[in-house]
């Protein structure tokens, strides 16, 4: 499995690789449920690896979104490839999240 | 549990008759090879006892016998063979026996060996009910798929129509029993129909619920609710609601809750069939794709938020003609994600080349032609995904 944690002082980088789909969109959620428990809310998501996102990837996401806003936390993007830019465009979706061009910009976002 | 012995010499079948009956087991006895045969087909016992040596059939040749037929159950078989004869246990083994006893016998070590088998017997009795009752249940269950596939597959098309010069076409197949995908197209009123095609995220009968329901909901209603039609209080008594207001009527009913995300992409529209000009919404779903008379293509609309996952969402609208000659196709990401063996992707590129090359052809025939492809594209009989198309026709000359 390929959802990885990382602490860097108050934000949490998380790398996610390969095919973003019902497998890992589960491993994603309970990652999210493990964070939020733990009031880690600052979260970056690095998705430079991820070649390929499906219907249950992109619903993982958005449930995140909604679960961290719940606790006044934030979860940013990076890194889209071209192929999960053209399906986030098409859902809409890079208007709902704060997306960035690397995990370092992201990360430096957050002030 | 039931014991048959076989022995030519009576004072060892009284002496194992004797023994048996006393270990609590249910024994019958045979004479020699052919009667003992005849009283396992009859008597069906969990473990048989047989003599090696014994004139015409002897217990070896038994051995192949009983193992080469189709007894129902597994029947443990102990040979007795004269003490000194080491002579091949391997023979013995090859022929199907599981155990071996030399005479002349130990009563406790017949009694230990007997037990060791009724112990095996009882694993392999227990074994045998599990799998009668995993195979009971997964033949309810498929029933139950097989029944609700039936029921989904009665929600959409039945059969071609021509609503004036309009016709249509489809391609279905779920990649399990029952799909997240559907799709229709229904007359609203004598001047207009409404056609959509829908995907649920996910798979399986968590999705196929929510797409049945869709399906229901989308029926325009003889009383005029329902997100299709709205009611008036003057004549026609209802006005046809916009596709982008029926998407967001959707996304307020069918909106996901805490972390549950089930939401679906859709294509909805009306189109006026004396006139061919429509309009339709495109909520998270691939492009609709155009092919004029000549065969170029075109995509409808570039995105939209699906259905279903962002609170008071709203929706574009794209108007679109099919004069005689032109075609509209929905489809599911099935077939543009479609994996062929070496992890490429269908892509809309091929969609689009196929659809192009193919507007000579009848319809039915392009349809036929973009599912051969789909078919050896995939390389296998099954889809990771289900598999849509709903494609709308104005006919040449029409």
């Amino acid at each position: 499995m390929s959802v990885k944690v990382q602490h860097e002082a108050a934000i949490t980088v998380i790398t996610v690789a390969g095919r973003f789909d019902a497998l890992m969109a589960k491993e994603f959620k309970n990652c999210i449920a493990d964070l939020t428990d733990g009031h880690r809310t600052l979260i970056a998501l690095d998705m430079a690896a991820v070649n390929f996102i499906d219907s249950s990837g992109l619903g993982s996401l958005v449930g995140a979104l909604k679960g961290i806003s719940k606790e006044k936390g934030e979860i940013r993007i990076a890194g889209l490839s071209p192929e999960v830019r053209t399906i986030f465009e098409l859902t809409r979706l890079h208007r709902i999240f704060d997306i960035y061009e690397n995990i370092e910009t992201a990360c430096a976002s957050f002030g | 549990m039931k014991i048959v012995y076989i022995d030519d010499k009576p004072e060892m079948r009284t002496l194992l008759h004797r023994f048996l009956t006393a270990w609590g087991y249910d024994a019958v006895g045979a004479a020699d090879g052919e009667n003992g045969w005849e009283l396992i087909r009859t008597e069906r016992p969990d473990i048989v006892i047989t003599d090696w040596m014994m004139p015409e059939l002897d217990g070896v040749s038994l051995c192949r016998r009983i193992r080469s037929s189709d007894m129902p159950n597994y029947i443990y078989i102990i040979l007795l063979t004269a003490r000194n004869v080491t002579d091949d246990l391997v023979t013995g083994l090859e022929a199907g026996a599981d155990d071996f006893v030399s005479k002349p016998f130990n009563k406790q070590e017949l009694k230990a060996r007997i037990n060791a088998a009724a112990r095996i017997i009882s694993l392999e009795r227990a074994l045998e009910e599990k799998n009668r009752q995993l195979k009971e249940t997964y033949d309810i269950i498929k029933e139950d798929l097989e029944a609700a596939a039936r029921i989904q597959r009665s929600l959409i098309p039945q059969k071609i129509e021509q609503f004036g010069g309009i016709t249509f076409d489809w391609l279905f197949c779920p990649s399990q029993f029952v799909a997240g995908d559907i799709f229709n197209i229904l007359r609203i009123d004598e001047h207009a129909l409404a056609f959509y095609l829908l995907d649920v995220s996910g798979h399986g009968i968590p999705a196929a619920l929510l797409s049945t329901t869709l399906s229901r909901v989308l029926t325009p209603s003889p009383n005029f609710s329902g997100p299709i039609r709205r009611p008036l209080a003057t004549p026609p008594f209802y006005s046809i609601t916009a596709p982008r207001d029926v998407a967001a009527e959707l996304n307020g009913r069918f909106m996901s809750e805490g972390a549950h995300t089930e939401y679906f992409t859709m294509v909805y529209g009306t189109i006026d069939i004396g006139s061919g000009s429509g309009t339709l919404t495109q909520a998270g779903h691939p492009s609709p794709i155009h092919q004029a008379a000549d065969g170029t293509v075109r995509l409808i609309g570039d995105g939209g938020f699906p259905v279903g996952m962002i609170p008071d969402a709203e929706y574009d609208e794209h108007p679109f003609t099919i004069k005689a000659g032109e075609r509209l196709f929905i489809y599911s990401d099935g077939i543009t994600e479609c994996r062929g063996p070496d992890d490429t992707m269908f892509g809309i590129d091929r969609l689009l080349t196929i659809i192009r090359d193919g507007y000579r052809l009848p319809l039915r025939d392009l349809m036929a032609g973009i599912e051969r492809e789909l078919a050896r594209f995939r390389g296998e009989a099954r889809f990771d995904d289900d598999i849509s198309l709903l494609a709308l026709e104005q006919r040449r000359g029409a």
